[in-house]
């Protein structure tokens, strides 16, 4: 009965209802760990649920407070500080690193290698080697550096104009590695005749570069600036692991929007608020990804 | 317009040698072609003469100039590749002025010359198009485009055709050829593909493994083949080629072929052959004639039998695969008059044009 009704399928029909049963179990978690409690957390932002009590709609409350909370606009600041410095420091980095590796011969793996091995190891036990690194004489190795050069000593951590670039050094660095793959992968696709052709045109290492390399790299650029500023807008680990406290100081002058969405719902328990505040991260990361998507088709 | 010439040229890659020891003079406005199967040197030899890749040993001459380490943009040539090498995000327009953006030429010289080479090329529609806009003919003729704006004192072409078709490779031929008239410079054209060498050079230069087997004009080359390399090398259909022995005839030497043909040697100057050496005849398959008219003008002794095993109409004419004597041949016969196969048919073989080598040394001895 059941395999007269399979032969009587045609190919295709068959062929959907395979692909379709594979599918299942990744349709399945999507929509019950991913899109359930996105749309839900739209629906929580409209209320005043604090973890305990009924959640009660207030409408647009949580929206108006925002836009009132100077914490917020604080945290809104910084995560952009991250997002404009890192995004084009790390690129330009990783490329230039990238150029000139895919020149190197010699100990090409291993120096390869020893780029990516920040990309592979955890962001926490990072974040403290580097929190040491930033300590005062005679724990923090900048510091003895900074004085063995005979120049001042540098508050680093404890400032609130240098907390942030600090704390964004590590950020960058944990990700190059993976940039840095990325770019020679993409360096290495652009057909040598290019290169050979130019040459004999009598073009220079300029207008090589800048009439074919960084051209003909433009869809690996814009799929390293969505991946890379996602993870800048959603930076947390560093900021939490190096501020004391993990609290984002000194006084939030590090404090990204994740971290401000984390204390908000779990330290205040104010979910309604952390909901909205979540909502309007993912319209940002909505709005840059579909932006720089966009650019990728003008291609 | 330049002449070219390498001298002892020796190309190695680390324990490889590719080009034991090369030497080439191409005159002025001269257009050479490099031929050779794959793996040959000649592109190599071409990489050489552009500057892209260094010579082991040797002197490469580009005019009076040594230029063995002079950089590629220095050299005054232009090549075009054989994958094209257009810039995938530049208009037409920007890809032939590339090379003049490089110089700095001002911007006025730069559209004017664009133009006129565009003009030559039948390129004026398409210069505000992207390669992948165009046919892969165009995209060829814009390469060549990029080559001829330079106004280079060579030409260099490494394989430009055989990425087209079948159809299109042979009208772009008539057009590169054309443009050499027009554009009279020194061209150095390499290929795998022996009717390219034939119809486009002055001269072919024939290699193998590095080694130049023969240089000459392509009558020279098809007629009077050096060594058996370049007669089953040049000609298409390839030359046939039967195992024999001289032996003694009625009046002079005469050609055993085994199972008792034996076909008389006609007198020829030059021809240094005795009695019970052994052999490597090569006939082409166009002097192996059925039909009766052609036949009727060879001698009687030059009639052969054998047994037809497969034909292939080509439409003018055919092409007959023969069981002669136990060698496989194949022949030309009119279309008209096709054989069944598995039957007998009486051939006639053009002596005239009869090729003899060494089967030791391979070398032309008659």
């Amino acid at each position: 009965m059941v395999t007269g009704f399979y032969h009587r399928m045609s190919i295709s029909q068959k062929l959907a209802m395979w692909a379709w049963i594979f599918l299942i179990p990744a349709v399945l978690f999507y929509s019950i760990i991913r899109f359930y409690p996105t749309f839900n957390s739209f629906w929580i932002s409209l209320t005043d649920w604090d973890l305990l009590s009924e959640a009660n709609f207030i409408g647009f409350e949580n929206y108006a407070r925002m836009l009132q909370d100077p914490v917020f606009w604080k945290v809104f600041g910084n995560t952009f500080a991250y997002l404009f410095l890192g995004t084009p420091i790390s690129l330009v980095i990783a490329f230039v690193v990238a150029y000139y590796l895919d020149q190197v011969r010699f100990m090409h793996g291993f120096i390869r290698a020893l780029y990516f091995i920040p990309f592979l190891t955890t962001a926490v036990a990072m974040a403290w080697v580097w929190r040491w690194f930033y300590q005062p004489v005679p724990i923090g190795v900048f510091n003895n550096v900074l004085s063995a050069l005979g120049m001042e000593a540098q508050p680093f951590l404890r400032s609130t104009t240098q907390a942030l670039p600090a704390i964004l050094a590590p950020a960058i660095w944990a990700g190059l590695g993976f940039q840095i793959v990325i770019f020679m992968a993409g360096i290495r696709a652009i057909p040598d005749s290019y290169y050979e052709a130019a040459r004999i045109d009598g073009a220079g290492k300029w207008q090589i570069l800048r009439e074919i390399t960084i051209p003909l790299l433009r869809p690996t650029i814009v799929f390293l600036v969505v991946i890379s500023s996602i993870g800048f807008l959603r930076i947390f680990d560093q900021v939490f692991n190096m501020t004391p406290q993990g609290d984002g100081g000194p006084l939030n002058s590090t404090k990204p929007l994740v971290l401000y969405i984390y204390e908000t719902g779990f330290d205040v328990f104010d979910m309604g608020y952390a909901a909205a505040q979540t909502v309007v991260l993912f319209l940002i990361l909505l709005v840059i990804t579909l932006l720089q998507l966009r650019l990728l088709r003008a291609t | 317009m330049a002449t070219v010439s390498l001298r002892k040229v020796v190309k190695r890659f680390g324990p490889l040698t590719v080009i034991p020891e090369l030497d080439l003079e191409i005159a002025h406005n001269e257009f050479v072609v490099l031929v050779g199967p794959s793996g040959c040197g000649k592109s190599t030899t071409l990489r050489m003469i552009a500057g892209l890749e260094d010579a082991t040993g040797g002197e490469i001459r580009i005019g009076d100039r040594v230029v063995n380490n002079v950089e590629p943009k220095y050299r005054n040539i232009a090549m075009v590749f054989q994958n094209y090498a257009l810039y995938p995000h530049m208009t037409v327009a920007r890809n032939i002025s590339f090379g003049l953006r490089a110089a700095k030429l001002p911007k006025a010289e730069i559209d004017k010359k664009v133009r006129e080479a565009a003009e030559i090329l039948g390129l004026e529609d398409l210069l505000e198009r992207r390669p992948a806009e165009l046919s892969g003919g165009q995209r060829q003729r814009v390469a060549m485009g990029r080559a001829i704006v330079r106004d280079p004192q060579v030409f260099l072409f490494d394989e430009p055709l055989s990425n087209l078709d079948a159809k299109l490779r042979a009208s772009m031929r008539v057009e590169i050829k054309r443009l050499h008239q027009k554009v009279r410079t020194t061209v150095i054209y390499v290929t795998h593909d022996q009717v390219e060498a034939m119809t486009l050079a002055d001269r072919i230069v024939i290699m193998k493994q590095g080694v130049i087997q023969q240089i000459g004009s392509p009558l020279e080359v098809f007629q009077k083949p050096h060594n058996l390399f370049v007669a089953t090398f040049i000609g298409s259909p390839a030359m046939n080629l039967l195992e024999g022995e001289i032996v003694a005839g009625g009046d002079g030497p005469a050609l055993a072929l085994g199972e008792g043909m034996v076909v008389p040697i006609p007198d020829r100057p030059g021809g240094r052959i005795e009695v019970g050496q052994k052999v490597t005849a090569g006939l082409r398959p166009e002097h192996l004639v059925a039909d009766l008219e052609t036949m009727s003008t060879l001698p009687d002794p030059w009639h052969l039998d054998a047994t037809v095993t497969v034909t292939e109409p080509l439409g003018s004419e055919a092409l007959v695969m023969l069981s002669l004597g136990g060698h496989e041949v194949t022949g030309k016969a009119n279309s008209a008059a096709m054989p069944e196969p598995g039957h007998p048919m009486r051939l006639g073989l053009d002596l005239r044009h009869l090729h003899l080598f060494d089967p030791e040394t391979e070398r032309a001895i008659y």
